[in-house]
């Protein structure tokens, strides 16, 4: 692949957009500042967010606030047991009264695409969601057709159900930037939200503050923000460690140790910065690695490994001194 | 925790000491030295006896660093079967950055008793890891709770044994036994035809049909839905013919089970009690052999009740269930076995109780 | 060091210091002794496969039933329990250790050499007891964690050895001939943990109080090393040995026994009565048990006598005692229970042990005291003479009984009694007449060690008129019976003269071949005058005060002697006391030393400042260096990336960050500052939001590459607002 041409640096109007469109999320969804933060750091990295969550708590809501407040295209696919990758990408129809194939472009194509309860599905359906995600392009009956951009995956596991689940294989979870939880609101913000519920849908009022060309020069500026040798030094001593440490079977990868880097760039990006300090790198320790482990330990529930790997990951990182 | 009670604990960390006969003779001999020479005003005795005393308290000090900083991990295989033999792995790991130790004894506990399988170490070197394992068997399935594990040692002169019990509990899951079994002839069919085991995934072609909403877009046949102007779909044997629902029935008389509570069987209870066991497992291995050929199983039992489902995580949860399922009164109800599918009923042969579902195969163990 | 070889000569090591620790001091016999040592150094290579144990069973059984047969009926017939133990002791770790089969062997190998050590105690109470006592230690130490080790081994035959990969059943015999178990480091350990053992045997040791509850009264073993006869025969021939074993070690003060001052007579036998050669003591000769006994300590007895004059009372005599000469004694067991003192002793002192020892009944002013060992007492002594005129002036009637000091039997011969008369004819008074005769014998006899016999003949006149020449019992003896014949009352005394002075602990060490023998003359309204008519010149000292390097050797082996005698074999309560007393003036003295230091060097560094400089500087760099790298010793926690130039801005904060660590927000290694300034704010603490907002301009400055001088202006301001606000807190705290 030829070299990309260096980005431009980024103008403070750049910066300032970051904050408007945290702002408009924020809105809608209330009380929920950790989670509109990921969002908008994966967005602009250009990773994809794996959000493993009880039902209910607005998953959904922030997905389709995100595309809103975007500017951009918003579609939901709810995976289940027989749902085909065509059902995904798309495909060819054949259109009886044209006697012609048609494509079908599926809901991949989309700027947002919020993929619930991925769990639920085969693990064929699985990866032709996450080839879709790494590659950037589909193909459907030998025709390759590039994706949107800006392009981002929300998917959802439900931690709890087992029945019938294919939960994703940890080599396969390397695909996620970050994996978060959103958990419940805050009881005063849960006690508003219901009783502002007056009907209609907030997202659909909701104006879009950026737009897509703005977007994708943020992420190309991302690549622009300074990381001090220290903080890699740094990242890569909590690295080590996982890879040495007697409960984790398998440590970070590289591919993994890249992506904390890109999100630590993108997180100073939406704080405002031009260059990173060891809280970025250190506060995206746990949603960026806890996913990307290998336990020693076998867990029957995803819950269970889920707080087993974070806490290993907090652990090591209230371990490691950081530079000053 | 009382306040005193925190106080003590912080003051004296809970360590046992017991003398071996070695530590019984060396305290006599001080004794009887420091006897003499407070009675004879020799001095070279109190120096003898100068050298006893330190000597002990020198070991105490020294089997008390040696047991410091050491972790220990206790790591079961995946599945532990009733029965069959196991291999526990113990992994000892030496904490201290410059200090090795020695001579250390590790053992298993379950409540305040050890399991009496010791896994001994040499030495082990500072920062560095070592591993053993023990053969061990359950009789019973169950789930078993190792509470914690005891470190001991005797160094450095094996005077006395100084242990450290660690709380760490470890919960032990054992499956029942493995049997082999050989799965029953079905006697339901679907479309009026006895069938043997299928190929592929869905059986074999059946026809076609005109396609519904939900149907796999990849099953349209082209050819003829070209020719006919509607969308006609290839129609397979129906994977939903090929369940079965597993009935156990777990009832014991209430006598037998405040008997197992206690402790004390009778031989005729103990064979009761072998008869269930022996459903359980034959349920379990039947389940894990319908699961493999790719079967959906559904579990009914008294008081339990675990819906359709296949693949490796519904096999573990079979599993898991028939691992926990207790013995229960006959008043308690079974769960519904469906009518249409196949079901095999797993009955112990020795223990009768009321309140037995009907099914298509009755197995008697 | 293969693992089963550091075990065999771990034991061999302790066994041997055990066997050397009964055995050396000879009380054993000293063949048997050594047959034993050769007969064990042979059996370190009797073992498998070489050797099968089954082959000897029967001849081993048939050697130990004879043993014990000869053990038990010469114990019988001796009545020399202790001895024939000892032996019994040998014969058993002899065959012990030719018969190492499994662990139950090495453990009776233990036991054994702990039974040698323990009967050496009772044997063997000499400085070289001390000596294997310490390799005892520091070998046991070794070989019973070697043992417990092997052991262990030998039961647990699984054992993994360190890897992380992999688990393999291991033999053992590989686990014995393996090095990697074994290392210089665990000597190491082992061998500072016996170090340890020895430091907490001897503080045991030195703490226990002594007081004996003396139920079972043993006595305290102990030879006699020394024959000192305790009688004078004149006679007989042969020659006089030099024995140079010390018998005595007497401390006192250096102006009277260093090598510049004069001999010492160290009087201890003293005879009234000659006849045909002879001297004795008899029991018409007054009785020195006119002596007072005073309590003087817990168990201390003091006895003072004195001559004729008044009883005095306690406190004279503790003047009298701080007006003499003190002197430590530690005297080894001789023949004889008599004490010796310094010419004149006035006062004994002496410490009860276990129970109270009885006077033995003494004359002609003898000190005697039951005692079966070693004993250590204190003596204080007139050393002063008097003057000449005194002496000539002296006159008065004699005290009763004192008329034995002039007897003379019928056998001395008339020549004798004429020469007498003829030396003093020209003096009016008894010192001059005794000056004359000492003078006389001075000058017309000779001293020698060869003796010749006087056959039938008197021995004195055989002496004067024939022979000539004689030792020093002779010169004493004629001196007595010329003295007596010219009415001077005379007595004679024994003992010792001299001695060795040791500069290494400062005292005199008196040997068997100083003893000696003078006389006493009596002077009324003065006392009991010595006269030693034997020529000095003549006498052979003992290399005494030789300043070679043998000599020094000497003197400084037997001053370790002494040491172990005073500290070990002779520790008691009043040592106690005395040590925990000089220990609190040692930490006294010590406090006030560092207290004296530390001001003396403040001031040198205030006067001498600009030298200090050059010096203290690079000392200043190195020491920084130390501490610098002390912290970075976990990799974990290292600081990394401390080449890097930090920015201004990066040390203002820094500097603030210490500052705030000390007024009691200290933040962790794994914290960030960002976390640090939050928890601040989250909390409450005064300057937290200063805090955060120099912490936000490190960032910047540090993190973000920006190096602005209005930045780091602001921060320096933030720093002074912060250092105020905590200076201000630490106020109002107190």
């Amino acid at each position: 692949m030829p070299a990309a041409p260096a980005p431009a640096p980024l103008s403070s109007t750049d910066i300032g957009a970051v904050r408007k469109l945290e702002d408009a999320i924020a809105t809608i969804v209330r009380g929920k500042p950790e989670a509109i933060r990921a969002a908008v750091v994966t967005l602009l990295a250009r990773g994809h967010l794996l959000v493993e969550d009880i039902p209910g708590v607005g998953k959904t809501t922030l997905a389709r606030a995100l595309a809103a407040a975007l500017g951009g295209t918003f579609r939901r696919i709810q995976f289940t047991s027989d749902l085909l990758p065509s059902d995904i990408v798309g495909v060819s129809i054949y259109d009886q009264h044209g006697k012609v194939f048609e494509l079908k472009r599926g809901p991949i194509f989309a700027n947002v695409v919020l993929a619930d309860e991925i769990n639920r599905t085969t693990p064929r359906t699985q990866s032709a969601l996450l080839e879709a995600m790494s590659e950037g392009q589909v193909s459907i009956d030998d025709a390759t057709h590039t994706l949107d951009t800006p392009f981002m995956v929300i998917a959802t596991q439900n931690p709890a159900e087992h029945y019938g689940t294919y939960p994703l294989p940890e080599s396969q979870m390397d695909r996620f930037l970050l994996r978060i939880s959103i958990g419940y609101p805050a009881k005063a913000i849960e006690r508003e939200l219901v009783k502002l519920r007056t009907g209609g849908d907030p997202v659909a009022a909701l104006t879009p503050v950026v737009d897509l060309a703005a977007v994708r020069s943020l992420q190309d500026g991302v690549e622009t923000i300074r990381v001090d040798d220290a903080l890699v030094d740094y990242a890569m001593t909590i690295v080590e460690e996982t890879r040495r440490h007697p409960a984790i079977s398998v440590g970070v990868s590289t591919r993994g140790v890249l992506a904390w880097y890109r999100a630590a760039q993108a997180a100073a990006l939406a704080a405002g910065r031009d260059f990173v300090v060891p809280d970025d790198v250190k506060s995206l320790a746990v949603p960026c690695l806890a996913h990307r482990l290998v336990l020693a330990q076998h867990h029957d529930s995803l819950g269970r490994a889920r707080i087993d790997a974070e806490r290993l990951i907090a652990d090591i990182a209230n371990r490691v001194a950081v530079p000053t | 925790m009382g306040l005193w009670a925190r106080i003590r604990r912080r003051l004296r960390p809970p360590r046992r000491l017991s003398f071996t006969r070695e530590g019984r003779l060396v305290v006599v001999l001080a004794v009887g030295v420091g006897f003499a020479a407070i009675n004879t005003g020799n001095n070279l005795l109190y120096l003898i006896l100068g050298w006893l005393l330190s000597f002990i308290i020198a070991s105490g000090i020294l089997s008390e660093i040696v047991l410091k900083k050491l972790d220990v991990t206790r790591r079961p295989p995946p599945r532990v079967y009733a029965g069959e033999p196991f291999l526990m792995e113990v992994v000892i790991a030496n904490q201290k950055p410059n200090r090795a130790s020695f001579s250390i004894e590790v053992e298993d506990l379950q409540g305040k008793t050890p399991i009496d399988k010791r896994c001994y170490f040499l030495k082990i070197p500072a920062e560095k890891t070592q591993r053993t394992s023990y053969r061990h068997t359950y009789a019973r399935r169950g789930l078993y709770t190792l509470t914690g594990y005891r470190i001991a040692t005797k160094f450095p002169f094996a005077l006395f044994r100084k242990s450290r019990d660690v709380d760490a509990p470890l919960e032990v899951l054992v499956y029942p036994a493995r049997v082999t079994v050989q799965r029953p002839a079905p006697k339901t069919t679907s479309r009026g035809e006895a069938t043997a085991d299928r190929l592929g995934r869905r059986g074999e072609f059946h026809g076609l049909r005109e396609r519904r909403s939900g149907d796999d877009r990849r099953d349209v046949h082209w050819k003829s839905s070209a020719r006919t102007g509607r969308l006609l779909v290839r129609e397979y044997e129906d994977e939903l013919a090929r369940k079965v629902v597993i009935g156990v029935d777990n009832a014991l008389p209430e006598a037998v089970r405040e008997a197992v509570k206690d402790g004390g069987l009778t031989p005729a209870q103990e064979a009761a009690v072998s008869a269930v066991e022996r459903a359980i497992s034959v349920a379990a291995s039947l389940a894990a052999s319908y699961l493999e050929v790719g079967w959906t199983v559904e579990l009914c039992a008294r008081g339990t009740h675990i819906p359709a489902g296949m693949g490796r995580i519904h096999e573990a949860r079979i599993a898991r269930a028939l691992a926990l399922l207790p013995y229960v009164g006959e008043e308690v109800a079974f769960a519904e076995i469906p009518k249409v599918v196949e079901s095999v009923l797993v009955v112990p042969r020795e223990v009768a109780a009321q309140g037995r579902p009907a099914a298509t195969t009755v197995m008697d163990v | 060091m293969r693992f089963a070889v550091a075990h065999k000569t771990a034991t061999y090591l302790m066994v041997g210091f055990a066997y050397l620790a009964m055995t050396t001091g000879g009380a054993l016999s000293p063949m048997l002794s050594i047959a034993g040592f050769l007969a064990m150094v042979v059996s370190w290579w009797w073992e498998p496969p070489r050797i099968r144990f089954e082959k000897w069973q029967t001849a081993w059984t048939v050697a130990s039933v004879f043993a014990l047969v000869y053990a038990v009926l010469t114990a019988i017939v001796t009545g020399d329990y202790l001895g024939v133990g000892g032996q019994f002791l040998l014969y058993l770790i002899v065959a012990k250790s030719f018969n190492r089969r499994a662990a139950r062997d090495w453990q009776q190998m233990y036991l054994l050499s702990f039974l040698m050590l323990v009967a050496g105690s009772v044997l063997n109470p000499d400085l070289a007891y001390g000596l294997c006592f310490l390799g005892f230690v520091i070998s046991s130490t070794w070989a019973l964690t070697l043992f417990h080790l092997r052991r262990e081994m030998e039961d647990n035959l699984l054992v993994k050895h360190a890897a992380d990969g992999g688990t393999h059943r291991v033999e053992v015999r590989r686990i014995l001939d393996s090095r990697r178990i074994i290392g210089g480091r665990f000597f190491l350990g082992t061998g500072l943990l016996s170090f340890a053992v020895f430091l907490g045997a001897a503080a045991v040791f030195l703490a226990l109080p002594r007081v004996g509850i003396g139920f079972f009264l043993k006595s305290r073993g102990g030879m006699t090393l020394a024959g000192f006869s305790d009688g004078v025969k004149l006679g007989g021939h042969g020659v006089i040995k030099n024995d140079s074993t010390v018998v005595m070690r007497v401390e006192i003060d250096k102006r009277y026994g260093g090598r510049e001052a004069p001999e010492i007579h160290w009087r201890g036998v003293a005879f009234d009565h000659y006849s045909n050669g002879k001297w004795t003591r008899t029991m018409s000769a007054p009785s020195s048990d006119e002596t007072s006994k005073l309590q003087v300590g817990p168990v201390v007895d003091r006895r003072y006598w004195w001559n004729g004059g008044k009883v005095a009372s306690p406190s004279k005599i503790d003047e009298l005692a701080e007006a003499s000469v003190r002197q430590d004694v530690i005297l080894d067991p001789l023949d004889s229970d008599v004490l010796f003192g310094a010419s004149q002793p006035t006062i004994f002192e002496y410490q009860h042990v276990v129970r109270q020892r009885k006077p033995v009944g003494a004359f002609n002013d003898e000190m005697r005291l039951h005692h079966t060992g070693q004993i250590r007492y204190t003596v204080y002594s007139e050393l002063a003479k008097p003057t000449p005129e005194q002496l000539r002036a002296a006159s008065g009637p004699l005290p009763r009984n004192f008329g034995v000091y002039l007897m003379l039997g019928p056998e001395i011969t008339d020549r004798t009694r004429a020469l007498a008369l003829q030396i003093t004819a020209s003096h009016s008074n008894n010192y001059d007449k005794a000056i004359a005769i000492q003078t006389w014998l001075k000058n017309n006899a000779t001293y020698t060690l060869v003796l010749r016999d006087p056959g039938g003949q008197e021995a004195v006149d055989f002496f004067l008129f024939d022979r000539k020449q004689g030792h020093c019992e002779y010169f004493a003896s004629a001196f007595a019976v010329l003295a007596r014949a010219a009415g001077i009352p005379t007595r004679n005394v024994n003992g010792f003269l001299g001695g060795e002075w040791n500069e290494y602990q400062s005292y005199v060490a008196v040997r068997a071949g100083d003893a000696h023998s003078w006389d006493e003359v009596y002077f009324p309204g003065v006392g009991w005058v010595t006269f030693d008519p034997t020529p000095p010149a003549d006498l052979d000292v003992l290399g005494r005060g030789g300043t070679g390097w043998r000599a020094k050797l000497g003197r400084f082996i037997d001053s370790l002697r002494f040491q172990w005698n005073k500290w070990v074999i002779e520790y008691d309560l009043s040592s106690q006391l005395a040590l925990l007393r000089s220990i609190g003036h040692a930490i006294k003295g010590a406090a006030m030393a560092v207290k004296g230091a530390i001001v003396t060097a403040k001031d040198q560094i205030v006067e001498h400042w600009p030298f200090a400089l050059p010096l203290a500087l690079p000392l200043g760099w190195l020491i920084w260096r130390r501490v610098r790298r002390r912290g970075a010793a976990d990799p974990l926690t290292a600081a990394r990336g401390k080449h890097r130039t930090r920015s201004t801005v990066a040390e203002v904060y820094l500097s603030v960050a210490k500052s705030l660590a000390k007024a009691g927000v200290a933040r962790d290694a794994a914290t960030t500052p960002r976390e640090l300034a939050t928890r601040m704010t989250q909390r409450g603490e005064p300057a937290a939001s200063d805090v955060g907002e120099l912490t936000e301009l490190y960032y910047a400055a540090e993190w973000g590459g920006r190096r602005d001088p209005a930045a780091e202006d602001k921060a320096m301001q933030l720093a002074r607002a912060i250092r105020a606000t905590l200076d201000a807190a630490k106020r109002a705290k107190r």
